[in-house]
C-alpha cells in the first residue's frame, strides 16, 4: 500500500468515526424527543388523561406510610363521583419540599392544592383567601347532623388551624390533628430495663434510659435508648422547656394576656425581672435537656426526622418522641418485629430532680388542626380544587382517609383509628408561654442563642467525673454565653419588636370583599 | 347581566385575574348606568388594588373616584368611600401613606352613610389612625374619643366588640383597671367571633381581676366562662386551677363540677 493510499484510509476511517458520533448524537435526541413527546401526549399522560378532563393536581411532602394511598383512595372515589375529573397528587421528599414549591410558585406552574408550610407573604402572594368559602356549608356533609352549617364549624377546633391572625382570613384548609408521644420498643425495654409498662414519671423514664445505655455498654450492641435526631430532640426540647418556663409567665406577662411576646421578653431580661443566670426555670430545663441528650444516638443534631424512625425501627434505638404524623410509618416499618408501646411524656413527682419547675406537662386542649392545604392563584379549575377539599374533609370521607393515613380526622363526630387510643390529646397541663417551641425575641437573640444551645448539648461529658458537678458548671458557661450575646443584643431587637409592633395594622393588605354586611356571629 | 356580573365576582374571588377582568370589563361596558354598571366598576377597583403582579392602584382610584362622582346613590357607593380611605391609609412600596386624606375620607364616609355598615369600619379606622401613635397622648385621647361617641350612636354596629376592646386597652394603658374591664365586658356582650379571640379576652379579663383589681368573684367569673363556655384552649386547664383558687380566696364554695371536667 502507498503512503497515499494509507493517508486515504485514515481520511475515510475519520470520516466514518465523525459521522458515527453525529449519527449517535442524533439518535439519542430522537430517542429524547420521543420519550418526552410519549410522556407528555401518550397514553398514560396528563394530556391523554385531560384531554377531555378537568385536572387537579396536589402536593404534598407527607411520605409517611399509608398517605399515599390514603390520598389516591379519596381521590378516586371523588373522579367517580365526578367523571369529568381526575385528580393527581405529587409527593415531593421534606428536605426539597420547599424549594420546590417556591419554584413552582414563581414560575406559575404550581399545582392547584399545595400543602402549606410557610405563611405571610407567601400566603399573600400566591394563595387564595378561603374565608368565604368557609362560612359556606360542605354539601359533602349533607344526611348528617354537620349538614348546613358552615364548613368551618364542621371542625373540631372552628378551622382556626387554617386562619392566620395576621392577614385575618382563612387561607389553609386542614385534613387532620396531631399529638405527639414516646412509642416505645416494649420487648427492649423488658430486657434492658425490666420494665413492661410505661414509666410513670420523669425519674422513672431517665433511669429506664440509663438502664438501656447500660445493657449496650456491657453487651456492645449498638443500642441507644432515644432515636435522635435535629427534628425528635427539638420535640423532647419543646415539650420540656415550654413546661419549665411556664412559671416564668408571672414575671414576664406585662398586659396579663397570657402569652408572652418578644417584647415582654426583652424587656423583662434588659430591666431585670429575669437574669437568665441565675433563674431556676432556666436552669431545670436546660440541665433536663443535657440530661436526655445523653441518651440520643451520638451525632444526633445532623440526622434527620427519617434516619431517627429508621433507627428504631430496626430496633437500634429503644424509643423515639413523634407524632402521630409518623405513626403509620412506624408501624408499617416495624411489620410486627417487636411490641409497640406508646406514652406520653413523663414529668417529676414531689421529690424528683426538676419537679420544683415542672409540675405539669403541655395541655393538648387548645392544639389546632393542620394538614393543611392551600389554593394556589394560578388553579385553572379553583372551584374544582375546593370542591375536592370539601369532599376530603366531610365526615365520612375525611374519617376514611384518617384512618388509612393512621392520624386523627379533623372534623367533628368523625371516629379515630383504634390504634391511636393512647394519642388521644389530653386537657391537663399548662400552656407554652412562648409559642410554639423556643424562646421568643428578637432575631440576634434567638439566633445566638440557637448557637450556643447546639454546641451546650452537643459536648460529651468527660470520662470518670461527677456527672451533676460537671453538669453544673457547663451549664454555667453556656447560660453566661448566652447573657453576654444576649446583652449586646437586646437594644437592636427591642428596636426591631418596637418598630414592627407598632407599624399601623393599616399597612396589611386586605383583598377587596363583595360589599355585604359581615355576620357578628359568636363562632 | 347580574348572572355575568356574580360570574366576574366569582373569578376575582379565586383570583382569577384575566378571566375576572375580561368578565366585569364586559359588563362595565355593556350595563346601563345604574347599580350593576358601578358594582362592575367596584370590583374592578378591588382587582387592580390588589391582583399581583400587575396591580394598579391609580386605575382603582380613578374607578372609585368615578363612582363617588357618578353613581352616589349606588350601594356601592360607601363601599367605594370607604375603599379609597383604605389605599391612602395603605402604604405601597412606591408611595408613602397619606394618613390625612385617609381620615377625610373615613369622615365623608361617616358623614354622608350614617348606619351603613361601611360607616362602622371607617369610624373603626379612623379612630386607629389616632390609637396607633402610642406615644402620643392627646392623639390617644383622641381617637378613643371617636369611638366612644360612636359606639353611644351605634351600640350594635358590627365592628362594636373591636372597638370596644380598644377602648379597654387605652384604659389598660392608663392602669384604669376597673374602667378597662367594663369595655372588655361590653365587648364580650356585644359578640366576639372568634373562639380563639374569646379565650385570649376572658383569660385576660380573670388576670386583671385577679391580680390588678383582686376581685376574686369577679375573676372566677371569666376564668369559669373560659372552662365552661370554650373549653377547647390551651388555657383550659389553668384556668381551672385559677377559678378553684380565687374560689378559695373569694370565700366561695367550690363547684362540684369543675374538678370533674
Amino acid at each position: 500500500m502507498t503512503a497515499i493510499d494509507l493517508e486515504r484510509r485514515q481520511q475515510r476511517s475519520e470520516r466514518i468515526r465523525n459521522w458515527l458520533g453525529l449519527a449517535i448524537l442524533g439518535g439519542a435526541l430522537a430517542w429524547a424527543v420521543v420519550v418526552v413527546a410519549v410522556r407528555s401526549f401518550g397514553p398514560g399522560s396528563d394530556f391523554s388523561l385531560t384531554q377531555d378532563k378537568k385536572l387537579i393536581r396536589l402536593v404534598h411532602w407527607q411520605l409517611e406510610g399509608g398517605y399515599v394511598d390514603g390520598m389516591n383512595k379519596a381521590m378516586r372515589d371523588y373522579e367517580k363521583l365526578h367523571p369529568d375529573v381526575v385528580v393527581q397528587q405529587i409527593d415531593i421528599h421534606e428536605r426539597a419540599y420547599t424549594q420546590w414549591v417556591q419554584t413552582q410558585l414563581i414560575g406559575r406552574t404550581a399545582p392547584d392544592l399545595i400543602e402549606l408550610r410557610f405563611g405571610g407573604n407567601l400566603l399573600v402572594r400566591y394563595f387564595v383567601p378561603i374565608t368565604d368559602m368557609a362560612d359556606r356549608p360542605n354539601p359533602y356533609n349533607n344526611g348528617t347532623e354537620l349538614e348546613g352549617l358552615p364548613w368551618r364549624e364542621t371542625y373540631l377546633d372552628g378551622m382556626m388551624g387554617g386562619y392566620q391572625s395576621e392577614l385575618q382570613d382563612y387561607y389553609g384548609i386542614p385534613t387532620s390533628c396531631f399529638t405527639v408521644r414516646v412509642y416505645a420498643n416494649k420487648d427492649i425495654l423488658k430486657k434492658a430495663a425490666n420494665c413492661t409498662e410505661p414509666p410513670r414519671n420523669l425519674g422513672e423514664f431517665l433511669d429506664v434510659c440509663q438502664k438501656i445505655q447500660d445493657y449496650a455498654k456491657a453487651n456492645r450492641l449498638k443500642l441507644v435508648p432515644i432515636a435522635g435526631s435535629d427534628y425528635t430532640a427539638g420535640i423532647f426540647e419543646g415539650t420540656y422547656q415550654s413546661a419549665g418556663m411556664y412559671p416564668l409567665i408571672a414575671k414576664m406577662d406585662i398586659d396579663l394576656d397570657g402569652g408572652i411576646s418578644d417584647g415582654e421578653r426583652l424587656l423583662a431580661e434588659m430591666g431585670g425581672k429575669v437574669d437568665i443566670e441565675t433563674d431556676p426555670c432556666w436552669e431545670a430545663t436546660h440541665k433536663l435537656q443535657y440530661e436526655l441528650s445523653r441518651y440520643y444516638n451520638p451525632g444526633f443534631m445532623s440526622a434527620k426526622r427519617d434516619q431517627a424512625v429508621f433507627l428504631f425501627a430496626q430496633g437500634n434505638a429503644a424509643m423515639i418522641a413523634t407524632g402521630t404524623w409518623d405513626a403509620g410509618s412506624i408501624w408499617q416499618q416495624v411489620e410486627g418485629d417487636f411490641e409497640i408501646m406508646i406514652f406520653n411524656f413523663p414529668v417529676p413527682t414531689p421529690g424528683q430532680k426538676y419537679y420544683d419547675i415542672i409540675k405539669y406537662r403541655l395541655s393538648e386542649a387548645g392544639y389546632a388542626t393542620q394538614g393543611l392545604f392551600g389554593l394556589s392563584k394560578f388553579s385553572r379549575h379553583p372551584e374544582i380544587a375546593i370542591d375536592f377539599m370539601q369532599f376530603l374533609t366531610s365526615r365520612k370521607i375525611n374519617e376514611e382517609v384518617n384512618a388509612k393515613w393512621r392520624w386523627f380526622p379533623a372534623i367533628r363526630g368523625a371516629k379515630t383509628d383504634e390504634l391511636l387510643k393512647n394519642f388521644e390529646p389530653h386537657v391537663d397541663g399548662v400552656y407554652g408561654p412562648f409559642g410554639d417551641v423556643g424562646l421568643n425575641g428578637g432575631p440576634d437573640t434567638v439566633l445566638g442563642y440557637k448557637q450556643r444551645h447546639m454546641a451546650f448539648i452537643s459536648t460529651i461529658p468527660p470520662e470518670n467525673v461527677d456527672f451533676d458537678k460537671w453538669l453544673d458548671q457547663h451549664y454555667k458557661k453556656f447560660v453566661h454565653s448566652v447573657k453576654e450575646n444576649f446583652t449586646q443584643y437586646y437594644f437592636s431587637d427591642f428596636e426591631t419588636y418596637w418598630r414592627n409592633s407598632t407599624r399601623p395594622a393599616s399597612r396589611r393588605r386586605r383583598p377587596s370583599r363583595r360589599p355585604a354586611p359581615r355576620r357578628c356571629a359568636r363562632g | 347581566m347580574r348572572a355575568m356580573l356574580n360570574e366576574g365576582w366569582q373569578e376575582l374571588h379565586f383570583a382569577n385575574w384575566p378571566k375576572a377582568q375580561e368578565v366585569l370589563e364586559a359588563v362595565r361596558k355593556k350595563a346601563d348606568k345604574g347599580e350593576i354598571k358601578s358594582e362592575a366598576m367596584f370590583a374592578l377597583a378591588g382587582l387592580w388594588q390588589i391582583r399581583q403582579p400587575g396591580g394598579n392602584v391609580q386605575e382603582a382610584k380613578l374607578l372609585l373616584s368615578e363612582i363617588i362622582g357618578e353613581y352616589a346613590d349606588a350601594p356601592v357607593a360607601p363601599w367605594a368611600y370607604l375603599a379609597l380611605g383604605r389605599i391612602a391609609d395603605t402604604p405601597e412600596y412606591e408611595r408613602d401613606r397619606d394618613i390625612k386624606e385617609a381620615r377625610r375620607l373615613y369622615e365623608e364616609t361617616i358623614k354622608l352613610f350614617p348606619g351603613h355598615p361601611a360607616t362602622d369600619e371607617a369610624a373603626l379606622r379612623l379612630g386607629l389612625t389616632y390609637l396607633e401613635k402610642v406615644d402620643d397622648q392627646p392623639s390617644q385621647d383622641q381617637g378613643a374619643e371617636i369611638l366612644e361617641k360612636y359606639i353611644a350612636a351605634r351600640p350594635k354596629n358590627y365592628l362594636a366588640p373591636a372597638m370596644l376592646i380598644l377602648l379597654g386597652n387605652c384604659c389598660e394603658r392608663e392602669a384604669e383597671w376597673r374602667r378597662a374591664v367594663e369595655w372588655w365586658t361590653r365587648a364580650d356582650e356585644a359578640g366576639i367571633p372568634g373562639l380563639a379571640d374569646r379565650a385570649t379576652l376572658y383569660y385576660k379579663l380573670g388576670q386583671v381581676c385577679e391580680i390588678r383589681l383582686k376581685d376574686y368573684p369577679l375573676a372566677v367569673k371569666w376564668y369559669e366562662k373560659l372552662v365552661y363556655d370554650i373549653k377547647r384552649d390551651g388555657k383550659f386547664f389553668v384556668s381551672k386551677l385559677a377559678a378553684e383558687r380565687c374560689r378559695k380566696l373569694a370565700g366561695m364554695p367550690p363547684r362540684d363540677d369543675l374538678s370533674e371536667l
